[in-house]
């Protein structure tokens, strides 16, 4: 057989797993933004989108009862601004004041910002002691919510 | 010991290239002095690293806290063993036991010398001093292990209570084995190409070290996936991480890598796939290495931020040039021997077999890499979820499912009628039956049924192939049948060792599948209420509460019934560490494990007397880890040295033709 016609077999089938890759891809991007980036850029209505940011302190309030948490989450630089976040779910056992969080949801139109996902990762005493594995574990706390 | 660990970095680091410097000088002047000299300073360099890696694991033994590192990753009263593991705890050291892993290899590589490779060693040891230069560089002047606070505290951060588990103990440096272990089949092949040497013999040299680093990649992928279902607590293994992902990217391309040289092996082709192949294989576990030391997705716009990012960007561009310069150079070389001639042929769906993992490679490294891209390129991070990374995996591993059944059975070069005949025609009627059982118990998830229906086809090629094989043994020796069937394993470890692992693959996919199946609940409850899961029902007793020096521990008794029958007392509990800010609790699960399906519990949160019990139901999972634990096994089989490898060195090209027929 002739070597044009596996290039050509081995290419339609490169490109239809590629097509499947990207259409994959269009069907789940998710815009990543600080709490600055999207208070200036907003979010449409029912766009899902995932924001970082520090939970201010002494703004959690849980209901044990019904699994429910809100709380403000404000900019790692600051700023002063804050975004109210309601979320229902585990929450992982990183979260607490002060943590860096990342939530995913939706910004509804009353301002509060409604979190299917929620990762977290504690503060640290010094300087550099970000821990990856940490990380790890709360962001698959969270994704498995996501899923 | 700060002095001492400081200076063996720095002499390590002058070493290593020295090591690079004198055998490539010598190799091109072909000067034989220089070369020994060469690689005596990477004996020296291996030497050194264990020096450094000694007096950091002095230091965080005896708790020398003006040490940042070990201030950062143990405490007073962590037990000793896990202030020996801190040792890969963090960037740093870790970055250091990278290192340390790569000059073990090298001093392996030096002393198992293969003469029949000799001309290759001076490039081997280039290329691995190369690598390991880069890495102890990173280690003495980005990310020292031995940097100072200035003041002394009192007590360090400590190790995060959730990474006190066994499994975490063992899945970092497995994990780190199997991704250091992939440098030696890169350092051959590219020494190869230098020496122009792009014969079989290097894959011959390589083959067992690709292996056992594969052996490793895939135990640390398991190990992580078990430290997750067990110690996380959300029900599941595998999240689609950047952590887990940039683990399981390596694997994918070295297990297309370890197919594609069984081709070139036996056929002289795929010369320069094999090249491209072990590149991305290396890069991908440069790649994770990066990944998981440096939280660089994870994070928003830290990319830039940080330290070591540029570097690894710098040496993957490196990487990424000398290859594919070096490969182009060399073409005339890695010319093919034969074309294929048909698509119904093995070296097809080998290729196809390639093909296909390498697709998943790149859409997981696409979906994991993607929010730096589009940061570097747009100014903003986009990110991509779990849901995309099921979408593609699933139709993914269920045709790579289907080409692990036909692979190995599917005639050389153009395969006939009457082969595809007798070989497929019995594994096709199981898998086929296995459609109505499904319907007929209920089952209606599409992904589920066709997973299953594979399952039963390979399965049931793999047990024709062990039949055939035990009965020729038979035949051939008048052993008994479970004789003839052990004679066969340890003649043909390669080809039945593959099987094996195919089966642990298989039982691994079976295990996954099981996820269509998974069932979900939640309750709050009162002591005395209960609530219902499947067929399981769950009383919730009372709150109790253990106080130990280290801990409290807060658990919920909670009695368990399966359609009436009486399972015991679950305790799913949280627990808050002294060690830690007092509000971070680490959520123990109750697991009740059968080979059927698991019963998964979790307190999600409490109040009082007042419990929030999260409860799931599993199925298959004991056939994920006891697949794994078959894949290691068969591995292991395939890679376990021979007596007569002597007498197959020299007739080696007449055993692979047997092993073939």
């Amino acid at each position: 057989m002739r070597r044009w016609r596996f290039v050509i077999a081995f290419t339609v089938i490169a490109a239809a797993m590629g097509y499947l890759v990207l259409n994959g891809f269009d069907r789940s991007m998710v815009y990543y933004l600080t709490v600055n980036e999207l208070l200036v850029r907003g979010a449409s209505a029912g766009e899902n989108v995932r924001v970082a940011g520090v939970v201010v302190a002494g703004s959690i309030e849980k209901d044990p009862r019904a699994l429910s948490l809100r709380f403000l989450v404000e900019d790692k630089t600051g700023g002063g601004r804050t975004i109210p976040v309601s979320y229902a779910g585990l929450v992982p056992d990183t979260f607490q004041e002060k943590s860096d969080v990342v939530v995913e949801g939706t910004l509804g139109s009353d301002g509060v910002f409604h979190a299917q996902t929620l990762m977290a990762k504690c503060p640290s005493k010094y300087e550099g002691q970000y821990e990856n594995l940490e990380k790890k574990g709360s962001v698959r706390a969270a994704t498995s919510q996501a899923g | 010991m700060i002095l001492l660990g400081r200076s063996a970095l720095y002499l390590a680091f002058v070493f290593a290239l020295y090591a690079v410097a004198a055998s490539l000088i010598g190799r091109a002047r072909g000067k034989p002095a220089l070369l020994r000299s060469g690689e005596n300073a990477a004996f020296a360099v291996a030497y050194l690293t264990t020096l450094a890696v000694v007096s950091l694991l002095v230091l965080l033994v005896s708790r020398q806290f003006q040490v940042e590192y070990v201030a950062n990753y143990t405490s007073r009263h962590l037990p000793w063993y896990f202030r020996l593991t801190a040792l890969w705890a963090g960037q740093a050291g870790s970055l250091l036991f990278w290192s340390w892993l790569l000059t073990i290899y090298s001093t392996v590589v030096l002393l198992r010398r293969d003469d029949s490779v000799r001309d290759l060693y001076p490039g081997v040891v280039a290329v691995l001093m190369a690598v390991f230069a880069f890495f102890i560089g990173l280690v003495t002047f980005m990310s020292n292990p031995f940097r100072l606070l200035p003041f002394t505290p009192a007590d360090g951060a400590g190790l995060n209570p959730i990474l006190q588990h066994p499994a975490m103990v063992i899945h970092p440096p497995s994990l780190y084995l199997g991704f250091v272990g992939m440098t030696v089949p890169f350092a051959f092949a590219m020494a190869a190409l230098i020496a122009g040497q792009a014969g079989p013999a290097w894959l011959k040299v390589i083959r067992r070290y690709a292996l056992f680093a594969w052996l490793f990649l895939s135990l640390g992928n398991l190990l992580g996936a078990r430290w997750a279902y067990v110690e996380l607590g959300w029900g599941g293994y595998w999240g689609w991480d950047p952590v887990e992902n940039s683990a399981f990217m390596p694997w994918l391309a070295g297990t297309a890598f370890l197919h594609s040289i069984m081709i070139q092996e036996k056929k002289g082709m795929l010369k320069i796939w094999n090249m491209v192949l072990i590149t991305l294989t290396f890069s991908l576990t440069i790649l994770g290495t990066f990944i998981t030391r440096s939280g660089v997705i994870s994070s928003v716009h830290s990319f830039t931020q940080s330290g070591i990012g540029p570097f690894f960007a710098a040496f993957l561009g490196g990487i990424g040039v000398f290859s594919f310069g070096m490969i182009l150079y060399r073409r005339p070389l890695l010319r093919s021997e034969r074309t294929l001639e048909s698509f119904a042929s093995r070296e097809s769906s080998f290729l196809f077999n390639n093909l296909i993992l390498l697709v998943a490679a790149f859409a997981i490294l696409t979906g994991t890499v993607f929010p730096i891209i589009s940061e570097a390129v747009r100014g903003v991070k986009i990110t991509v979820g779990p849901p995309f990374f099921n979408r593609i995996m699933i139709p993914i591993g269920l045709i790579l499912l289907f080409l692990t059944g036909v692979g190995p059975l599917i005639a050389w070069r153009r395969a006939s009628w009457k082969n595809i005949r007798r070989n497929f025609v019995v594994p096709v009627v199981a898998g086929l039956a296995v459609i109505p059982l499904m319907l007929a118990g209920g089952v209606r998830s599409f992904y589920a049924i066709t997973s299953f229906t594979l399952s039963g086809f390979v399965l049931a090629t793999i047990v024709q192939e062990f039949w055939k094989g035990v009965g020729a043994r038979r035949s051939i020796s008048g052993l008994s049948a479970p004789m003839a069937f052990f004679s066969l394993l340890a003649r043909s470890r390669r080809r039945y060792g593959g099987y094996i692992v195919h089966l642990g693959v298989l039982l691994v996919m079976i295990g996954i599948t099981g996820n269509a199946f998974k069932k979900e609940n939640q309750a709050v409850l009162e002591p005395g209420q209960k609530f219902q899961l499947g067929n399981y029902e769950m009383t919730f007793l009372e709150m109790r509460e253990q106080e130990t020096s280290l801990k409290t521990r807060v658990e919920a008794r909670v009695e368990v019934r399966q359609s009436g029958r009486a399972l015991g007392v679950m305790l799913p509990a949280k627990e808050f560490h002294q060690t830690r800010a007092a509000d971070q609790p680490s959520t123990e699960v109750a697991l009740r494990s059968t080979p059927k399906e698991d019963l998964y519990l979790i307190l999600a949160s409490f109040d009082g007397e007042t419990a929030v019990l999260k409860a799931y139901i599993n199925p298959l999972v004991n056939c994920l880890w006891l697949g794994g634990l078959v894949v290691m096994l068969g591995t292991t089989l395939a890679a376990w040295p021979d007596k007569r490898d002597k007498r197959r060195a020299l007739s080696y090209s007449f055993e692979v033709e047997e092993a073939v027929a």
